[in-house]
């Protein structure tokens, strides 16, 4: 069943393919496992084991009020890799706030992620894209932050668009998401330092330079790390799929 | 190769259901799904909702159809403006394989 209850809480979990497991998350607000089911997945499901899930709160999982501070969606996250995830060191993979998690997670459970990717991470995580998107002076200004599939969607405002207004509106105003990304906005440098397993770091060429500045600090700190920077902007796995997936799959067989 | 029209319908029928199952009979009733209604314009299909739909047909068609692939082999552009009719000839191109 695509919707478990993984530690007494609702999680829409997929898996595509077989192999060597590979987890990936979504960014808040606007992403979900659709950020990764149907660009990059298939081109790893190949040879991996995909598994992605739709963090609280979004896509099809669980509604909730609190908790999405990094430390609490880390611990989600080892919640579903206790239960779903059985071969060993596995390869973790996150897009924007999703990879600020990831990175929380290796750094508190080290030994257990094989190689980390993280696309566009914003951190400090005060920057993060939905808030600059939300601060935005314009209806176009904030429609151009979100991804192009769901710009399309919203820019008909048909009946259904609504309804999807209505959810995104839900998770900024009636949780404390935004409060808990504030009271933990960073990771410390000498934090950051000590984690062992190799990185591969993904920039949009074009993207807001706040993720550019945060993979700069990230390419200073961490001990083994690599970068590649891939034509497009915040939502490289939707704008730029291929050489994104190209990317991830060169680093995972390294 | 055209898929018998016969097949088609059947077909058809079933996606019909799927899509009714993952965004709800009430949304389905207003906007009647044919061969020509798209995703994006007609449905505004949330790309969750395609996740849905996915796995769906997967259950359904088995390992002869691999739709995120086919997805994620098309622009961005070909995805907003997918019909129902271009899932239907491709369910129906795996299956006569």
């Amino acid at each position: 069943m695509p919707v478990e209850v993984i530690n007494g809480r609702k999680v829409h979990v997929q898996v595509l393919g077989a192999g060597p497991s590979v987890v990936m998350l979504h960014g808040m607000m606007v992403g979900s496992i659709s950020t990764w089911y149907f660009a990059v997945a298939p081109a790893l499901a190949t040879d991996y084991r995909v598994l992605m899930y739709d963090l609280r709160g979004h896509g099809m999982s669980e509604f909730a009020k609190s908790g999405y501070g990094m430390h609490t969606l880390a611990a989600d996250l080892a919640d579903v890799v206790d239960s779903r995830v059985d071969d060993g060191p596995f390869a973790l993979v996150g897009h924007s706030y999703g990879a600020v998690v990831a990175l929380r997670y290796a750094l508190d459970h080290p030994g257990k992620v094989r190689r980390l990717v993280l696309v566009e991470p914003p951190l400090p995580v005060i920057s993060a894209e939905w808030v600059e998107a939300f601060r935005s002076q314009s209806v176009e200004g904030i429609l151009s932050a979100l991804p192009p599939l769901l710009q399309a969607g919203l820019k008909k405002l048909g009946k259904r668009s609504l309804v999807l207004g209505a959810k995104l509106l839900r998770l900024s105003t009636q949780t404390t998401m935004k409060d808990d990304m504030m009271a933990e906005p960073d990771i410390a440098d000498v934090e950051l330092s000590t984690l062992t397993c190799p990185v591969l770091l993904c920039s949009g060429t074009r993207s807001h330079p706040v993720f550019a500045a945060a993979s700069a600090r990230l390419m200073l700190l961490l001990p083994d790390v690599r970068l590649v920077n891939i034509e497009g902007g915040h939502y490289l796995p939707e704008e730029a799929p291929a050489p994104l997936a190209h990317a991830i799959r060169a680093f995972l067989a390294d | 190769m055209t898929a018998p029209d016969a097949l088609r319908q059947e077909i058809l029928r079933e996606v019909a259901e799927a899509i009714a199952e993952v965004i709800g009979d009430e949304w389905v009733s207003e906007t009647p799904i044919t061969m020509e209604t798209s995703f994006g314009q007609d449905l505004e299909v949330e790309s969750i909702e395609l996740v849905a739909l996915s796995e769906k047909l997967q259950a359904r068609y088995g390992a002869t159809i691999d739709f995120p692939s086919w997805l994620a082999g098309m622009q961005l552009e070909e995805i907003i403006a997918l019909t129902v009719g271009q899932l239907v000839e491709y369910i129906a191109s795996c299956q006569s394989k």
